[in-house]
This record gives structure tokens, C-alpha cells and sequence, in this order.
């Protein structure tokens, strides 16, 4: 008779909240997957700048070769360091950029959570640079 | 005999459950929680009426000061609708106006909800006009979470008194997120204690979430030796953010634990489970 009882207060207790899931709510909100998007479209580039760098780096080396035997120019031989460190540059700054949209999706979560949920939508710094 | 006091023992349960015993007269308390509802707008000259036709959800906070009100969607964060009553609910019938800021862009909306005990569930029905729109709203629904029903507080099973323990830092577990929360007595407290809290997210339990340091500030509308309440108002006027706070059972005096839940205007709920933290814990 005691778990019948027992049985019969769990089920009308969980009856009283359980189409409510926190968890749920903060997985489907419009402002979390837009910024979990922001967050995809970020790593996205990564791949690209990685070939980037790595393609600068092989014309880098040629152009090493090439000027040891007096084939292309100083100048030319500073313009493919140029480069690279550029490419270097513009993937640390993605990668800076990732740590960026984790910081403001973990706020966006977190805000979601608390239920308090006033998120402003705004156009990220470092896409405009 | 056995027969008969088998049949006690249901009666008894289902009475204490109060599932089957909702009387008109304290759908007042039984109101608050959240809804879900549907929500129908014809009105076809305004394209943002047809956007609103989809499942809704409807939270009802109790402040101080009014019944509040609040119409949005769980997939997004700001209620698109929060109604303030200073008249609470007459009988079965809550009237509300939106909140407004007064500026020009706010518009003028009001709502008229009619809570009925209809098979043991507090259903919702009313219309809300919405000056952008020629034609009502309509919406039905019934009640998800029901606040009343998850305050467990028996004092039988508690050895210790909330207000020995209430005032100082607690780690606040969620389904999803943590917080720490500093809880301090007011010094203008008169006669019942009041008290005021500041909560910071600690990110998610597991800490595969970072820590946002959020800080959310709350004070208490009610307090007694059982119940804590705290609430914090959001930046839309007439939203609402309510921690309710009681002791636990699996605490001692020397090691008290607290149990409770929160809810918002926007429709978010979360069970929690605070353990205090000594002076020199994080």
C-alpha cells in the first residue's frame, strides 16, 4: 500500500511540471542558435585561413630557393614574407576571434538560463575589421 | 474494514495532492506558473498579426504590487507582451494593460484571461487587444507548471530554520547553469525580516559551459520561517524574474541545504538545490 501511495504522489507531482524542460528552452531559443551559428561560421573559416597559411608557406620556401640562386629580386623575396606572416596573422586572428563568440554565446546562454533573457542583438567588432 | 481504510488512505492522497480539490476561490495562488497556449489573430491587413499564430507561452507572477502577466514564445528571450493588474484576478477573470515605457514606439495593447479548474488542470482562455490590429487575439491553453504545487516544504522534515541560515553565500545548482548567490538581511528590516541577493553565473555543472559572471540582483517580497521569495524586475516593464526558496531535508543545522526553483516572464523554469558555502569557499 506504501508504494502505491508513493507511486501515485511521484506521478501527480511530475505531472505538475513536466512539459516545462529548461534545457530544452535554452537548446531551441532563436537568440542561442544564431549566435551558436555566428559561432559554426567562425570555425568555418579556420579550414580556409589554414590553407591559406600553408600555401603562403610552400611559395615562401620556393621563393628562399629561388633567391639563393638569384632568380627573383630581394624585394620579391620580402613581398612572399609579407604574405605569410600576413596569413599567419589573419588565422591567430580568427582563432581570437573564436574565443570571442564563445565568450558572448556562453553570456547569451547564460542569460537565456536565468531566465532573464534581454539579449540585444549587435553586429560583432571584429567584423568590421 | 481493510476495504475502508484503503479508500481513507486514497482520499487522503489525493487530497493532500490538491489536484482534484482546486476550488474557484484559490485559483489566485493556483494561477501563478506558466501556460501553454495557442494563439489565433486574423487580422489580415497586418502582417505581424499572422506571425503570432503559433503555441505561445503564458507566465503568471505574483509581486507585491500587481499580477503580472506575460505573453511570448519559448524559442525567443523577450516577452512580447507583459500585462500589469493592479486589481489582480477578480473571481476567475485577470484584466491586465501592456506595461508601457511611454514613448511613442510602444504600443497599446490590454488583455482579458479567464482561469477555470476544468478536470483537475487550471485552463486559460481570453483575448488580448492589441491597438495594431483591427480584429482580437485569442488564445486557449492550460497550465504547464503550476508554482503552488512544487512548494514541498514539510516542517516535519526539516531540523533546522530557514532564517538561522538564510543570509549568506550559497552555491545555486539549475537543470543547466549554476550561480553563486549572496543572500543579506536588509538593516531596514522592521517586523518580518526582508532581504536582499546578488546572483553570479557560474556556467553550466559539468563546466563544459564557461562562466558568464552574470550578476542578477534580487530582493524578497515574502519571507516566513518556511518560505523565502525573492524577485528581480527585468528590463521590460512588467517582466519578472521569481526565486522561491525553502530548507531541505537532507540538510543539518551545520551543513544547511536549500531547495527551491525560479521562474521567469520569459517562460524559464529550473529546479535548484543550494548548498551553503563556507567563508573561505569560492
Amino acid at each position: 500500500m506504501k508504494h502505491l501511495a508513493a507511486f501515485l504522489l511521484v506521478i501527480f507531482s511530475c505531472s505538475s511540471f513536466s512539459d516545462v524542460s529548461e534545457i530544452a528552452d535554452i537548446e531551441n531559443n532563436a537568440y542561442v542558435k544564431l549566435y551558436e551559428q555566428w559561432l559554426a561560421m567562425d570555425h568555418n573559416q579556420v579550414e580556409r585561413l589554414v590553407a591559406i597559411r600553408d600555401n603562403t608557406k610552400l611559395e615562401l620556401d620556393r621563393g628562399i630557393k629561388l633567391a639563393e640562386k638569384k632568380v627573383i629580386t630581394q624585394d620579391e623575396l620580402e613581398d612572399l614574407q609579407l604574405k605569410y606572416r600576413l596569413a599567419v596573422l589573419t588565422l591567430e586572428r580568427q582563432e581570437l576571434k573564436i574565443r570571442e563568440s564563445e565568450a558572448r554565446l556562453s553570456i547569451v546562454k547564460s542569460k537565456v538560463a536565468s531566465g532573464v533573457g534581454d539579449i540585444p542583438i549587435c553586429v560583432r567588432p571584429m567584423d568590421n575589421m | 474494514m481493510r476495504f475502508f481504510h484503503v479508500l481513507c488512505l486514497l482520499a487522503g492522497i489525493l487530497g493532500s495532492s490538491r489536484l482534484f480539490s482546486i476550488s474557484l476561490s484559490d485559483l489566485g495562488l493556483r494561477s501563478e506558473g506558466l501556460y501553454e497556449i495557442n494563439i489565433v489573430c486574423e487580422d489580415r491587413i497586418n502582417p505581424n498579426c499572422n506571425e503570432l499564430n503559433r503555441t505561445a507561452r503564458l507566465a503568471v507572477i505574483s509581486t507585491p504590487e500587481s499580477l503580472a502577466v506575460s505573453v511570448g514564445y519559448p524559442e525567443q528571450s523577450i516577452s512580447r507582451y507583459s500585462f500589469v493588474s493592479d486589481a489582480g484576478l477578480q473571481g476567475s477573470v485577470y484584466t491586465g494593460v501592456e506595461a508601457s515605457d511611454h514613448s511613442f514606439s510602444s504600443h497599446f495593447a490590454e488583455i482579458r484571461a479567464e482561469f477555470l479548474n476544468e478536470e483537475g488542470k487550471v485552463k486559460v482562455t481570453g483575448i488580448i487587444r492589441d491597438a495594431r490590429f483591427s480584429k482580437d487575439i485569442t488564445f486557449a491553453g492550460e497550465q504547464t507548471l503550476a508554482t503552488q504545487n512544487l512548494k514541498s516544504f514539510d516542517p516535519n522534515t526539516v531540523n533546522f530554520s530557514l532564517a538561522d541560515v538564510i543570509e549568506g553565500r550559497f552555491l545555486a545548482r539549475g537543470e543547466a547553469r549554476q550561480w553563486l548567490i549572496n543572500i543579506r538581511k536588509k538593516l531596514s528590516s522592521g517586523g518580518a525580516p526582508s532581504y536582499y541577493a546578488e546572483s553570479i553565473d557560474l556556467g553550466s555543472p559539468d563546466e563544459k559551459l564557461f562562466s558568464s559572471g552574470e550578476r542578477v540582483h534580487l530582493h524578497s517580497i515574502q519571507s516566513s520561517d518556511d518560505t523565502l521569495e525573492l524577485l528581480a524586475p527585468l528590463s521590460k516593464k512588467g517582466s519578472f524574474l521569481k526565486w522561491v526558496l525553502w530548507a531541505s531535508p537532507e540538510g543539518t543545522s551545520d551543513c544547511p541545504t536549500l531547495q527551491g526553483f525560479f521562474f521567469s516572464s520569459q517562460g524559464i523554469f529550473s529546479r535548484l538545490t543550494l548548498k551553503k558555502l563556507g567563508p573561505d569557499q569560492k
